[in-house]
Parts: structure tokens; sequence; C-alpha cells
């Protein structure tokens, strides 16, 4: 009688244990989610660059990434003088839908960069090839780093972007 | 002790752990579900205030070489706002609030592209593309209008303009000889005379590139963009159309590109987008 009871008493504890550990990380680790301005300076300061990277113009911005303005509730967008391929880009979208396309639309950035830098200056290649484009909820990142993209997906982490 | 009260006493004993190790499982529950809430609730309040934002750090040079000319596609002209102008490090795009380009058309290479970008021109329609020759104008489809993408050449044909400042020249300088890039000029100029009757037509010279970079580069170097530039003049004088010496407001007395204003010796810091800014405004 003494054993069954205890043995019950200790699955109880050994489920309420691993309930302890499964449920504290879902709630997540996660630092809250930053503005674009906060994340694309710490993305500037902490990453690596080579090229002068300048902040555009909100609807020059738009108008690079073909976004449309009304997804957009602020964006902070810094590109270089077209010498390299390295950008950061951090966008907030109005919705989870406007976020969407706007990881589309930064995915296409890529892609066009590839395509624009192949011919005309290839050996900017291999950094658009280790492009970060990231998101979460409503913020959406891409980041084109001058060498290894460490310090971009470890602060992407760090948000819980993906 | 008689048997009967050790077997009470035991029994006793037994409830006692039970409900203590009940006890604790409910406490380790109600901890859980404590945890739970309260790392769903910080993630649903999220955020963190912005703080004052760290300028982009200016790093070592990069010297890429462009080569062949590519394909981006050139993106539909907006206004550019201009803010403020922060210290010490690169800024926003400026405020500049003279000159009305809204009858104004930029074609060109990458430098057109910088230029549209880091000067803060506003109300300017912009057509580029990076590694761009004179005949790319009339075939490759990267012109933005309302119909869609096309080229250059059809792109003027949808609308009239006041003003036409070529940026040409930099991506012939590996390819073509001078006089064939004359040639190729000069019925350009004819083509658009053309299309745009009306307008007047601006060659700007190719920039200079930096002495470093014209030292080391059996292409981009200064001795054969004078004689390109020389050529450029020349057509412009034939044709009876202006030319626009931008370099004047960025060169040493070498006639170099000035050493810090570019990062690989061809490509304009913004500083110096804003310095070419003026230059056109004061000569359109």
């Amino acid at each position: 009688m003494w054993k069954k009871t205890t043995k019950a008493s200790m699955t109880l504890l050994s489920t309420a244990l691993l309930l302890i550990c499964l449920l504290t990380g879902c709630g997540g680790n996660q630092a809250p989610l930053p503005d674009a301005e906060t994340l694309a300076n710490r993305l500037l300061t902490e990453q690596a660059f080579t090229d002068e990277l300048v902040q555009l113009a909100p609807e020059v911005a738009l108008a690079l990434y073909q976004i449309d303005a009304s997804d957009v509730a602020a964006s902070a967008v810094y590109t270089g003088t077209g010498a390299t391929a390295e950008e950061v880009a951090v966008f907030e979208a109005v919705d989870a839908e406007a976020a969407g396309r706007i990881r589309a639309a930064a995915e296409a950035r890529v892609a066009d960069q590839k395509q624009s830098f192949e011919n005309y200056i290839p050996t900017e290649i291999p950094k658009l090839q280790q492009a970060v484009v990231a998101s979460r909820d409503t913020i959406v990142v891409l980041c084109v780093p001058a060498e290894s993209d460490e310090t971009a997906r470890s602060i992407c982490d760090e948000y819980g972007l993906q | 002790m008689n048997r009967r009260a050790r077997r009470r006493k035991r029994r006793q004993q037994q409830r006692k752990r039970t409900y203590s190790i009940i006890a604790l499982c409910c406490i380790l529950v109600s901890v859980v579900v404590v945890l739970t809430v309260s790392n769903l609730i910080g993630t649903a309040v999220g955020g963190t205030k912005a703080s004052e934002p760290t300028p982009a750090p200016d790093m070592a040079t990069a010297s890429p070489t462009p080569a062949a000319p590519s394909a981006p596609p050139a993106e539909e002209p907006i206004e550019a706002q201009s803010t403020p102008e922060p210290e010490p490090t690169p800024p926003a795009t400026p405020a500049l609030a003279e000159g009305d380009f809204s009858d104004t058309v930029f074609i060109g290479d990458s430098m057109a592209e910088g230029f549209y970008l880091y000067s803060g021109i506003q109300g300017a329609t912009f057509y580029y593309e990076r590694g761009l020759r004179i005949e790319d104008i009339a075939t490759d489809a990267v012109a933005n209008t309302p119909s869609g993408k096309t080229t250059i050449l059809n792109a003027l044909g949808q609308k009239q303009y006041g003003r036409i400042v070529l940026i040409l020249g930099l991506n012939e300088l590996g390819w073509d000889n001078a006089d064939v890039f004359a040639q190729r000029y000069s019925r350009l100029i004819d083509t658009l005379r053309e299309i745009q009757p009306n307008a007047e037509i601006y060659m700007q010279a190719i920039l200079p590139v930096t002495e470093e970079r014209s030292s080391t580069d059996r292409v981009f170097n200064n001795y054969d963009i004078q004689q390109y530039n020389g050529k450029i003049a020349q057509v412009a004088e034939e044709k009876g159309v202006h030319y626009l010496d931008v370099s004047s407001v960025m060169t040493d007395s070498t006639g170099a590109l000035l050493a810090d204003a570019s990062v690989d010796g061809i490509h304009l810091k913004q500083k110096y987008c804003v310095e070419w800014y003026k230059y056109i405004s004061e000569n359109l």
C-alpha cells in the first residue's frame, strides 16, 4: 500500500517537474521586440561593415524596396555608397499580414541585388549569399554584413527573429 | 507498544508522507502556472523605449571593380524627404529646399543611383542601372513607368521633360575607345532630340576617381577619364547642348577625386552627393 502510494506520488512529482521545464520554455526567453531604429542601430554598431551606410529618407527606402507605405508603421534603412551590397533595413509593419508582404519584398531585394552585382561587382555576391532576412510579429529585418553573418544572426536570435 | 498500535502509527506516517508529496506537487504546479502566465504577459507587452540612434560607422576601404553592365530595376522616382544633419557621423538625407526638378529626368549608371539616394534631391525622375552604357538605354528594361517596366528610351516617350541630365561614360572606360564612345553619344543626343524636342539636354562629365584608385586601376583611371570627358565636351559643343563639369567641386589640385570622397575610389559618399546636388542646382 505504501509502495503504491509512493509510486503514484513520485510519478506526479516527476510530471510536475517535467511540466516546469517545458512550460517555462514555452513563454520564451526572447527579449521584447525593439523599435526599428533601435534594432537597426544595434546591427550597425555590432556588425562589421566596410562601406559608409547612410540612412535613406523613408519614402526613398520604400520605393527602393517597392513596399506600399500603408504597410509600414516605421522603418530604418541604411544602404552603402554603391561600392558594396552592404545594407541594414528594419521595418515595423502595421500588422502581421503586412509584415509578410514586407518580408517578401526584403527577400526580393536580396535576389535583385544578387542579379545586379553578379556582373557588376561579383566580389559582393558572397555577402548577399549570407544575407540575413528575419521576422517576428510585425518586425522585419534585412542585414547584408561585410563578412560573417554570425553577429547579425545572434542579434536576431536574441529577439526571436527567424 | 502492541502490534495494532504500531500498525496505526505506521499508517499515520504513510498518510503524512503522501499528503506532503501531494502538497509539494501542488506547489510546483502553481509555480509552473505563475511562470507561464508571467512570460506570456511579458511577451504581449513587448518593446523597449527607442534610444538615440547611433549613426553608422565609417570603416575601412573596400575596393571592388565594377565589371560588365548588369540589369537591376530602376526605381520609380519619388520625392525624398529631407532631415537635419546631425554631427559627427553621416546623417539621414539632408534638407534641401531649393530647386524645382519636377520637369527633370536624370539618366545614368550607379553614380546616378547614389545621387538619387543620398543627395536630397526632390521631385526629379531617375532612370538608372548599375553598369549602364549608352546602348543599354535602348535595350534594358530598367525604367519603372505606370504602364510597367520598359527601356529608358520607351519611358522617355511616355512623358515630356524640360531637362534631361545624362550621367554616362564610366562603364565605357574599359570597353570602347574614346572615338567610338563619342559617336554613340552623339547618336544618342540625336535620338533624345527626336523623342524630347523641347528638353534642354545636359551631358555631365565623368567624375574622376581618387589618386589611389587611378594609380592602380587600368580601367578606372583619371587619364582615360580626362580623354573621355574631352570627347563629351566636344559632342556637347557640336550638338549645342550643355556640358556639366561637376568634378570641379570635388577634386584636389591634381584633378583627382578627393581622398575622403569615396570608399572605393569611385562611388561618392553622401557628403559629396550633396556637393554634387549644389552644383546641379546652380548650373541647371
